[in-house]
């Protein structure tokens, strides 16, 4: 006997009205999921250099902490741009810093070492014991000199510009599919006063 | 070539050069986006990922190459299908066949080694191996647990030993010493390090844990500890074979950093290198399972680029193969619809050198050979056009002639029809054009009158002609008939053609002339023997009146004269009844060459010296005619003949037959007839001797002309005169 409120093609195939709602129920938990991002974007001055902290959010997903476990060298690679914010203009990018974190586990000592790369240059290395440890000495930049500040004639306005790329994954089995967390910014109202604003 | 073809041709390197900047463009976008790539991909990722990165590329390239190929190929096909060019189904098919025959191994091919890949994959992280490798990982674990264990539980002891020693007195660093030797022993350490914070205050080492140096756990260990109240670390030292196991305990003082005591053991570098080796495997299978897609990836598309390069090689080929095989047959196709359209100057230009190029060059060949014949017959067609528009005329000048002469003409087939008449035969006849036309003559000509012409005709052999008299329209006519024989190229008889000539008007005419010339002749031969009998008679007056004694003499003389001339006259007057009353000819079977020689016996010794010959041939010794009239002939032309030639001379007679008709000739070696004398030798009282009546050849010809014949005079050679008569022999 047909059920009132529900449409007739539902009625006539019971199980159809599950897998629908179990459908929806898997959009809304993928739709709640959180995608990698960057918070916390803020900077400082000090001594003549621009000091960039912010913080990688929902990045070290599953995969990625057992490949970090399996031993392999795991990295995340945050591009920082210096951005002259010109309408009609190619040349936008000011100045351009590349960070690397790269993790590998020493599966005999229990140990990750954590190395930090600014432009290829090796600028700090860390050691942890656990994986919150690990996490926080990944996602978390703090006070990373990333550009020299421009004491002469500097742009009137600037815009910082950080992203995270977490890989590739391919699309379609073939064509190269980048992850990343698309760009976060921070205007730089006045070089020398150095403030943020979102 | 002609201009299609050269556009075709310049079409066609068009297509080359734009094929070939395509590529290139394409190559050149997946250069610069390959290197943009690989500005914006960090290098770590970017050699980790190397290998993938370029099977992938390798393989969109060749999938796209692919692509190109088939659907170029299947564009052109399918506009061609459009266009309906001929050829285009079998390409289809051919091309169809050969991309199937391609695509469907090479596909299979493709999922059986995938699928083989993928299992080989699969198996190499089957469950005992990881089980294996994961229980050597545990026990390795487990003992290194139950060793930090221990240390964590003396480290903690020694910790509570220590609390009254004050780390900070130099003085009580010996008291501190003995307790941790002490504590080494009883708790079976092999080390311990006693830290003020960060700081290092004391530690001592079993010597029975043999040369090992110090290790240096590092200040994020003690501050763990400190933090945590409990750490532990296994060190590996760089340069160093030792292993240690360290677990530290951290004591907050209430005065002071707190201390913190570090317990360890070293390990026998045999079980360490055993345990790492356990614990690398681990490892080791661990990274490769965690890349195992990306394995898995490598090797599906290290098979799909293999894959990729045999379809597209195989695709290429076959395409080739295809265009090999369809080019010459379309080009044979075309050249086959152009031949059918009338194109014979068309010939196939394709390099083949199989058999395709054997009937390439045969039809060729047989084209070339199908345009010379039509050349030949255009130009026989040509001729013949020519020839008809020439006969066109003739037969219009022909039938202008024939409907404007005065003459009649008809023909009649070989069955005895009349095939055509003009209008003068029609009105000679008094017949219309029904009553003729496509009727036989046995019809047309059946009535009395018309029926003579009819027995003309059946009897006619070879050439005839005939003078007949016909009663038509209620008056007489005189026509004089011609019937000659007509024969095709090959001799075989068709019919005849009948030659109608009205003479009545002329006859009458004829008559007229001669009854004028006859009266002048009568009176001139009347008045020749008066004169003297005049003159007599006068005389005989005369000498009556004068008494003359000669009068008996001349009265004597006088009437001799009279009676001659009166005797003269009427000899003349004798020959003028006869001529006036000859008879119609009563043919019976003759011997010719008996009368021949009775005949010429009368001249044998008329004139010496002459020679007489005479010849009869067999097929005219028998022949029908009036014998005595055909004798009088004879004696009439002999006489001639023998009286005009000079001694020495000839005399021959000939009776041969011809087309069916008797000829007889009669010729002499004398001076000839001039040409003036040779039209009026057969009219009557025309005389060349000067004497006699000149009845002789008129009559002559009067006796001709009534058995049917002919009689006409010509020249002898060298010298005289030939008499041929033609007279029909039934």
């Amino acid at each position: 006997m047909p059920e009132p409120g529900r449409p007739p093609a539902l009625q006539s195939f019971p199980g159809m009205w599950k897998a629908l709602v179990s459908l929806l129920l898997l959009l809304v938990g993928a739709t709640g999921a959180q995608e990698p991002r960057i918070e916390n974007l803020h900077v400082t001055r000090q001594n003549g250099r621009i000091l960039v902290s912010f913080e990688l959010l929902d990045a070290l997903d599953d995969e990625m902490l057992e490949r970090v476990q399996s031993g392999l060298p795991t990295e995340l690679a945050f591009t920082l741009r210096l951005e002259r914010p010109r309408v009609f203009w190619f040349d936008k990018v000011f100045e351009r810093s590349t960070l690397q974190v790269v993790a590998m586990y020493n599966a005999v000592t229990r140990e990750y070492l954590v190395n930090y790369k600014l432009d290829g240059r090796l600028i700090d290395s860390r050691v942890v014991t656990d994986l919150p440890g690990l996490e926080r000495a990944m996602t978390l930049i703090h006070s990373l000199p990333a550009f020299e500040v421009m004491e002469e004639s500097p742009p009137a306005r600037l815009q910082l510009t950080v992203r995270a790329d977490l890989g590739s994954k391919p699309f379609l089995f073939l064509f190269p599919n980048r992850v990343d967390t698309g760009w976060a910014r921070l205007w730089l109202v006045e070089p020398a006063a150095p403030g943020a604003e979102r | 070539m002609n201009l299609r073809e050269r556009l075709l041709r310049h079409r066609k390197d068009n297509r080359l050069i734009f094929a070939v900047l395509a590529g290139a463009l394409l190559f050149f976008t997946l250069v610069y986006y390959l290197i943009l790539r690989s500005q914006e991909t960090p290098s770590g990722l970017l050699t980790n990922s190397l290998l993938l990165f370029v099977l992938r590329y390798i393989d969109v390239v060749l999938i796209l190459a692919v692509l190109f190929v088939l659907l170029r190929d299947l564009l052109k096909l399918w506009v061609e299908r459009q266009h309906r060019a001929l050829g285009s189904k079998f390409k289809t098919k051919l091309v169809a066949t050969y991309i199937a025959l391609s695509l469907l191994p090479v596909l299979l091919l493709f999922a059986y080694a995938t699928e083989l890949i993928q299992g080989s994959v699969e198996n190499l992280f089957r469950t005992p191996v990881r089980e294996v490798l994961e229980q050597g990982n545990a026990i390795s674990q487990e003992l290194t647990e139950r060793i930090a264990a221990v240390n964590q539980r003396g480290a903690d002891r020694v910790l509570g030993q220590i609390a009254d020693v004050d780390l900070d007195d130099p003085r009580q660093r010996s008291r501190l010493g003995d307790v941790l030797t002490r504590s080494l022993r009883d708790e079976d350490l092999d080390l311990l390090l006693v830290y003020r914070e960060t700081q290092f205050v004391h530690a001592v080492l079993d010597p029975s844990a043999g040369p090992v140096q110090l290790p240096e756990p590092g200040s994020a260990f003690l501050l763990s500890a400190i933090r945590e109240g409990r750490a532990v670390r296994v060190m590996a030292p760089s340069g160093q074979d030792q292993r240690f196991i360290l677990a530290a305990s951290a004591l907050r003082g209430e005065d002071g950093p707190p201390a913190v005591v570090v317990a360890g053991t070293v390990l026998d570098p045999e079980i360490a290198g055993k345990t790492e080796s356990l614990v690398r495997a681990y490892q080791n299978y661990r990274q490769l399972e965690v890349q195992k897609p990306e394995i898995k990836a490598s090797y599906v598309l290290l098979i799909l680029m293999v894959t990729l390069v045999i379809l597209l090689t195989s695709s290429w080929v076959g395409l080739y193969l295809a265009r090999r095989v369809t080019v010459p047959i379309e080009a044979l196709a075309e050249g086959t619809r152009r031949v059918a359209e009338g194109d014979l100057t068309h010939r196939v230009d394709v390099d083949a050198d199989d058999e395709l190029g054997v009937l390439v060059e045969s039809f060729n060949r047989m084209t070339g050979e199908l345009q010379d014949s039509r050349l030949l017959l255009e130009s026989k067609n040509a001729e013949l056009l020519g020839a008809n528009l020439r006969l066109d005329e003739e037969r219009g000048l022909f039938s202008t002639v024939l409907k404007n002469v005065a003459a009649g003409v008809l023909s009649v087939d070989h069955e005895g029809r009349v095939s055509t008449c003009n209008d003068a035969a029609l009105a000679m006849l008094h017949q219309s054009e029904d009553e003729l036309l496509g009727r036989p003559l046995e019809e047309s000509w059946q009535d009395g009158e018309r029926s003579k012409l009819r027995e003309l005709h059946r009897r006619a052999r070879g050439r005839t002609r005939r003078e007949v008299q016909l009663r038509l329209g209620g008056e007489w006519k005189t026509l004089e008939v011609g019937i000659t024989p007509l024969h095709d190229p090959q001799g075989t008889p068709t019919g005849h053609v009948i030659v109608l000539e009205d003479l009545t008007e002329l006859i009458q005419a004829q008559k007229l002339a001669t009854w004028n010339e006859a009266a002048r002749r009568v009176a001139h031969e009347i008045k020749n023997p008066l004169t003297p009998i005049r003159l007599s008679a006068e005389r005989l007056l005369k000498k009556y009146r004068e008494g003359d004694p000669g009068l008996g003499q001349a009265l004597e003389d006088g009437v001799k004269t009279i009676v001659r001339e009166v005797a003269s006259m009427k000899q003349m007057v004798d020959e003028f009844s006869r001529f006036a009353r000859m008879p119609r000819p009563q043919p019976t079977e003759v011997d010719l060459e008996e009368l021949m020689r009775e005949t010429l016996q009368l001249y044998r010794d008329v004139k010496p010296g002459l020679d007489l010959a005479w010849t009869v041939t067999s097929e005219v010794r028998r022949a029908r005619f009036d014998k005595e009239q055909v004798r009088g002939v004879l004696i009439n032309l002999l006489d001639n003949a023998v009286e005009a030639t000079p001694v020495p001379g000839s005399v021959d007679v000939r009776a041969i037959g011809r087309n069916g008709s008797v000829v007889l000739q009669v010729a002499d070696s004398g001076p000839g007839i001039s040409a003036e004398a040779k039209e009026k030798l057969f009219l009557p009282y025309y005389s060349t001797k000067g004497r006699g009546s000149g009845l002789g050849l008129a009559i002559v010809h009067r006796i001709v002309t009534d058995h049917g014949g002919t009689i006409k005079v010509e020249d002898n050679r060298p010298s005289g005169t030939v008499f041929t008569i033609e007279l029909p022999q039934g």
